[in-house]
């Protein structure tokens, strides 16, 4: 791979830590900042649009299975080296956001700001995480929703509401709803919550036509996991795929 | 290697083992042991002879010796009551080092002729720190360089003399040496205990006679941290591999306008200082193993003080320190009238980083240099419990697996090796199996869970359960609701310390299935339901 020197610097300006800093980020794989669309997991991709998140958008999700869903969003992004925080969510079960596939060392969890200053701390958040996951707020004013979403689109980064009735200020980019959840593995007095069923209807001004997928959220590993079994004509083709990607 | 050896100088240590035992205020001669991520630091004398080791996990330790009394690891305790002690014999001697709480070292030149000798200056110490009130067992060593000074601390201690002197000079100081075993360079010295098992198992086992290996084939089959082991061994005073010239000019420092009387402001501005620090040293490849911490307040008074670890200080570490300088600086009663103008750090003694930093792909990338800098300034917003961050614990329960901690203060570069469970993980028995629920409660929720005739459902000491479970109430603060359950599963008991019957703990989990779709966790305890988690 050819090294280009940067012709303004004499390699004599810059110390050995310095020079191999730069190589290495131009030469390291799988770089994210260069990227338009964050990749999802493959269960997921049918219902984000162009497979991926795109940066600078908002997202809502909401349902029954709003939080899980929200974590499976991340959990690529955060293996593939992005930061995750999650700001206003102080009982999130962070060994269910492991096994949802979230890489949580890179995860922080900011406590619920105080009344007023929702959009001044998430604004800071936006600056160190690509990936911000909050509790719908309520009572920001469209101004402030405003400005968090300006911070957003500039640093590239993605905000994930969840929950809430919809009565935000913010205007949603994509907007996933859970519905109609099944579990699975539990009968009266036997068995346990093995594995849920749930249908995800994705919509939003970025999507031309809306989609819907039926999913395991989360599958018998506490992971996303397409339904065994289900007839390649029943659902948009990916779903039915076995194919895993690695990483 | 045929220049003259610098001059190895006399210093003295002050060891005192176990100092967490005496700082958390535990009798010197009970059964104690500190813990740390259900493993064991160290041990008290007693707990040691019951079998109690360290390594050693909580239940093993508490199964050897039933009475062992339980102390938390933390840092910040052993520091705040060290202080006391090592501004007392700061007051003797014109520059000491600390180590970690418990250590201190010092040079003994000067100190050693103004009272007279070796043997005085040791009396002394030993004055001044009982004076400090310490109880049980510690010693003060005197010998030639840093690590005989440190072996003949803790020959004194294992011997239960108050002190050790060993005589001057090299050939004296390898004598001294000679017989420990080599696991001491490990202990002591700072060498990889890999190294030092390769030696053992070479059939080198003392430092005699790993001082008696010509020094060019422990460099030929060791390399550099052989060469270091052979010249420790030795009686040599040799600088940590990869040692070098700190970097002139590289201080950083703070000055204040209006003096700072309250220490978390300072605790901030110090984690920045540290880390433009440790970019400074990053640029250059090295790390800090020596640093100098000074503080000065408006009237003049001064607290200076050197920290020294052998693995490199990162920022964390670096921000640790000088919150326990600062803490116990402030918490001893006339000590500071003024508030804090100047904080200044100097890197008095820096290595080659290797390791993480010169990684190719990986190490600390950009996006974990935003992360860190928007943690730094959202803490500084709200404060430092605001930001937290995940380490691995293990438990029964889905919501204890992890714990949270401050990010704020934590080393935001090791994340991987936090949450990573330890190797040797032994299963849970008891613990629930994935899928995990996403919504845990801290204070799990008081509810109630009735059968069908409405009477409240129980579960009978071998876990038979009253009725079947039908309806979940939740009170609300201004309403209750009940729903129906359409399926459950349990109970799955879990008993807890049978052994002691002040903390032992019984209690029964459910999963639940509520008509409307939603599951969840539910425990019982003392007759008493509880909601512990939402599976959302």
């Amino acid at each position: 791979m050819a090294v280009v020197r940067n012709p303004r610097e004499s390699p004599a300006d810059r110390s050995d830590g310095e020079r191999l800093a730069a190589l290495s980020d131009r030469v390291r794989p799988g770089a994210l900042a260069h990227e338009r669309l964050i990749p999802v997991v493959t269960e997921l991709a049918p219902l984000v649009p162009g497979g991926g998140l795109r940066r600078g958008s908002v997202i809502a999700t909401d349902g029954v299975a709003a939080t899980s869903l929200a974590l499976a969003l991340a959990a690529r992004p955060t293996a593939d080296g992005a930061w995750l925080a999650v700001v206003g969510m102080p009982s999130l079960g962070i060994l269910a956001a492991a096994e949802l596939g979230v890489a949580i060392e890179r995860l922080f969890l900011v406590a619920a700001p105080p009344a007023g200053q929702w959009a001044e701390i998430v604004a800071a958040v936006v600056d160190g995480a690509e990936i911000v996951l909050a509790a719908a707020p309520a009572g920001v004013r469209a101004a402030d929703a405003r400005r968090v979403q300006a911070r957003v689109s500039a640093r590239g980064a993605v905000l994930v509401l969840t929950g809430g009735d919809g009565s935000h200020a913010f205007q949603t980019d994509l907007h996933l709803r859970t519905s109609t959840a099944v579990w699975e593995g539990i009968e009266p007095g036997a068995g346990r919550l093995l594995a849920r069923r749930v249908t995800i209807e994705s919509s939003g001004r970025r999507v031309a036509r809306p989609v819907t997928g039926d999913l395991l959220l989360p599958g018998p590993s506490g992971g996303v996991a397409p339904i065994p079994g289900l007839a390649a004509g029943a659902a948009p083709a990916s779903l039915a795929d076995d194919l895993r990607e690695t990483g | 290697m045929s220049r003259p050896p610098d001059p190895v100088p006399r210093l003295a240590t002050v060891w005192c083992p176990a100092w967490s035992l005496y700082a958390a205020g535990v009798d010197p001669a009970a059964p104690a042991a500190v813990v740390h991520a259900h493993r064991v630091l160290t041990v008290s004398g007693a707990a040691a002879e019951a079998g109690v080791r360290p390594g050693l996990r909580r239940r093993e330790a508490q199964a050897r010796c039933p009475q062992l009394l339980v102390v938390d690891h933390d840092p910040d305790r052993d520091a705040r009551r060290f202080e006391p002690v090592a501004r007392a014999v700061a007051e003797l001697v014109p520059s000491l080092e600390l180590t970690e709480p418990g250590v201190l070292t010092f040079a003994t030149r000067g100190p050693s002729r103004y009272v007279g000798g070796d043997e005085p200056l040791t009396l002394r110490v030993h004055r001044i720190v009982a004076d400090q009130g310490v109880t049980g067992q510690w010693g003060v060593g005197i010998a030639d360089g840093r690590f005989a000074a440190g072996i003949a601390a803790r020959r004194a201690v294992s011997r239960d003399h108050a002190s050790l002197v060993v005589p001057r000079g090299p050939a004296a100081t390898a004598a001294f040496l000679a017989p420990i075993p080599v696991r001491a360079l490990h202990e002591v010295g700072g060498v990889p205990i890999e190294l030092v098992g390769l030696l053992e198992r070479l059939g080198l086992r003392q430092l005699g006679q790993v001082a008696g290996v010509p020094a060019a084939d422990l460099v030929a089959r060791f390399g550099g941290q052989g060469a270091f082991a052979g010249a420790l061994a030795s009686g040599g005073d040799p600088r940590l591999p990869g040692a070098q010239p700190p970097p002139r000019e590289l201080v950083v420092a703070r000055t204040f306008d209006d003096p700072v009387q309250q220490l978390e402001p300072l605790g901030f501005v110090a984690r920045q200082l540290a880390d433009e620090l440790q970019a400074e040293l990053r640029r250059g490849g090295l790390v800090a193993t020596r640093l100098l911490v000074e503080v000065e307040t408006d009237h003049g008074e001064r607290s200076e003080r050197a920290w020294y670890r052998p693995a490199g200080l990162s920022v964390g570490a670096m921000v640790d320190r000088v919150r326990w300088q600062l803490e116990g600086w402030a918490n001893q009663p006339g000590n500071i009238t003024a508030g804090v103008v100047l904080l200044r750090l100097t890197p008095s003694e820096v290595r080659g980083d290797r390791g993480r930093q010169l990684d190719f792909w990986g190490g600390v990338s950009q996006a974990d240099e935003w992360a860190a800098r928007a943690i730094a300034r959202v803490t500084g917003l709200l404060g430092d419990q605001a930001v937290q961050v995940p380490v691995w614990r293990g438990a029964r329960d889905p919501g204890q697996v992890y714990g949270l901690v401050p990010a704020g203060v934590t080393d935001l570069e090791d994340r991987v090796a936090a949450v990573r469970p330890p190797a040797m993980a032994p299963p849970w028995p008891g613990r629930l199996p994935a899928p995990s629920p996403t919504q845990v409660f801290a204070e799990p929720i008081a509810c109630m869970v009735l059968d069908g005739a409405g009477a409240m459902v129980g579960v009978g000491g071998r876990g038979s359960i009253s009725a079947s479970p039908a309806v979940l109430r939740i009170e609300g603060p201004d309403r209750r609701a009940d729903v129906q359950i359409v399926a459950w599963a349990g109970p799955w008991p879990v008993e807890e310390r049978w052994w002691d019957p002040i903390s032992a703990r019984r209690r029964a989990r459910f999963q639940l299935l509520l008509a409307d779709g939603r599951a969840c966790l539910v425990a019982i305890e003392s007759r008493r339901w509880h909601l512990v988690a939402w599976y959302e």
